[in-house]
């Protein structure tokens, strides 16, 4: 659990696009590890909108890459598990914490992490629940398609995916919380077929659906901080990236803007 | 549920010297903490993997997580099984789980690593 009173670092980055955002998150990964960083709890969007693939999804089958193109969409792998997101009307937060700090199984660490977007929700007035811890499965190359455990779910639809990885005892947790959702596009760009947009529009949920509306990206911003920094017990204090962050950053866009990465399986 | 005869490395894995190769595996409390494996990227079989540092990794709960050689040398066998069913190490992580096969460079390394009751106590103050 994470200590009472401990200080984080609170970056918002605003938009990006989808080789920037992951290049920026690896980089925070990297450099907490190397003990030159605070914890840090970010905020993103995507622009323009992109695909992020799981760090072993295969492309084949799983991402239509014309569709993709002729939406001007980009495609991105991640450095974390799990299954292809469509980031176009979303808010992506990132975690970057030593496994010293925020201990526990992985399970834990999506439990205690989903409790800090639960209480961000509730500030928005939207009351979501956390998923079973064996929610079921599935093999649909979506995210959204199925809750994985202690996912963050309103009326029983997926509202927030979230993904990890663990690398020199430091955890990167990042996730999307859709704004708006768009069952069709998102089986356009990941199915062979146009079939799967009916599943989505049945398991999936967004904010502008629930709310009627989409908050200002200012207040969801502020009311996610507000939620992590009670549900963690930590100090958010606002910051920017380090400078070997950011040429860190520079250096690994390379790696999330090539082939080499982004379709290796 | 950490047998006597194998070494551990505080990376949570283990090894099983016989004769100049041994077996290299995670612990039971690792795959606990994973949970159910669904992906393992395994090396190939001729690599070299260098102590504590990563030869391959796993994919659990939408999580990966890099594995650490317990020593350095050279990988002599993979586990190709886990290719298709890597939920064999939550079931057996000491057995059918192995993962790779490593030729020790350097026996020296081997002072680094714990027995069952040092590895025990590590994960009691992690």
């Amino acid at each position: 659990m994470a200590g009472t009173g401990e200080t984080w670092r609170l970056l918002d980055s605003g938009p990006g696009d989808g080789v920037r955002n992951m290049a920026v998150d690896e980089a925070l990964l990297l450099e907490h590890a190397a003990g030159r960083t605070l914890p840090t709890l970010r905020f993103y969007r995507w622009d323009p909108p992109a695909l992020s693939i799981g760090h072993f999804q295969p492309v084949r089958g799983e991402v239509n890459r014309d569709r993709l193109t002729q939406e001007g969409f980009g495609l991105v792998r991640r450095l974390t598990g799990g299954r292809a997101v469509l980031h176009r009307a979303d808010l992506t937060y990132s975690v970057v914490v030593g496994e010293a700090l925020l201990s526990g199984s992985v399970l834990e660490t999506y439990r205690l992490l989903s409790a800090g977007l639960l209480a961000g929700l509730r500030l928005l007035g939207v009351e979501a629940e956390l998923a079973g811890e064996k929610p079921g499965g599935g093999t649909d190359p979506a995210c959204f398609a199925v809750p994985s455990s202690y996912e963050l779910l309103a009326g029983g639809r997926k509202l927030v995916g979230s993904a990890q990885v663990r690398r020199k005892n430091t955890i990167l947790q990042h996730g999307s919380l859709l704004l708006d959702f768009d069952p069709r596009l998102l089986a356009r760009v990941t199915g062979p077929d146009e079939q799967a947009a009916a599943l989505y529009r049945e398991r999936v949920t967004s904010l502008r659906e629930i709310l009627g509306f989409i908050p200002p990206y200012g207040d969801l911003v502020g009311a996610f901080a507000q939620g992590f920094a009670t549900a963690l017990g930590v100090a958010l204090v606002p910051g920017d990236l380090t400078g070997e962050e950011e040429s860190l950053a520079a250096r690994l866009a390379g790696k999330y803007g090539g082939d080499e990465w982004n379709v290796r399986c | 549920m950490y047998p006597n005869h194998l070494k551990y490395s505080e990376e949570h894995t283990w090894l099983e010297l016989d004769g100049d190769a041994g077996r290299v595996g995670i612990t039971d409390h690792a795959q606990e903490a994973l949970g159910d494996i669904v992906f393992v990227e395994l090396p190939q079989a001729g690599d070299e993997v260098t102590q504590n540092e990563a030869f391959g990794s796993v994919e659990s709960v939408k999580s990966v997580n890099d594995l650490y050689a317990p020593v350095s040398g050279k990988v002599t066998e993979v586990n190709g099984r886990l290719n298709d069913h890597p939920e064999i190490i939550n079931k057996d992580p000491y057995g059918d789980g192995w993962i790779i096969k490593i030729r020790p460079s350097d026996l020296s390394e081997l002072e680094n690593l714990l027995d069952a009751a040092g590895y025990q106590k590590s994960i009691v103050e992690d």
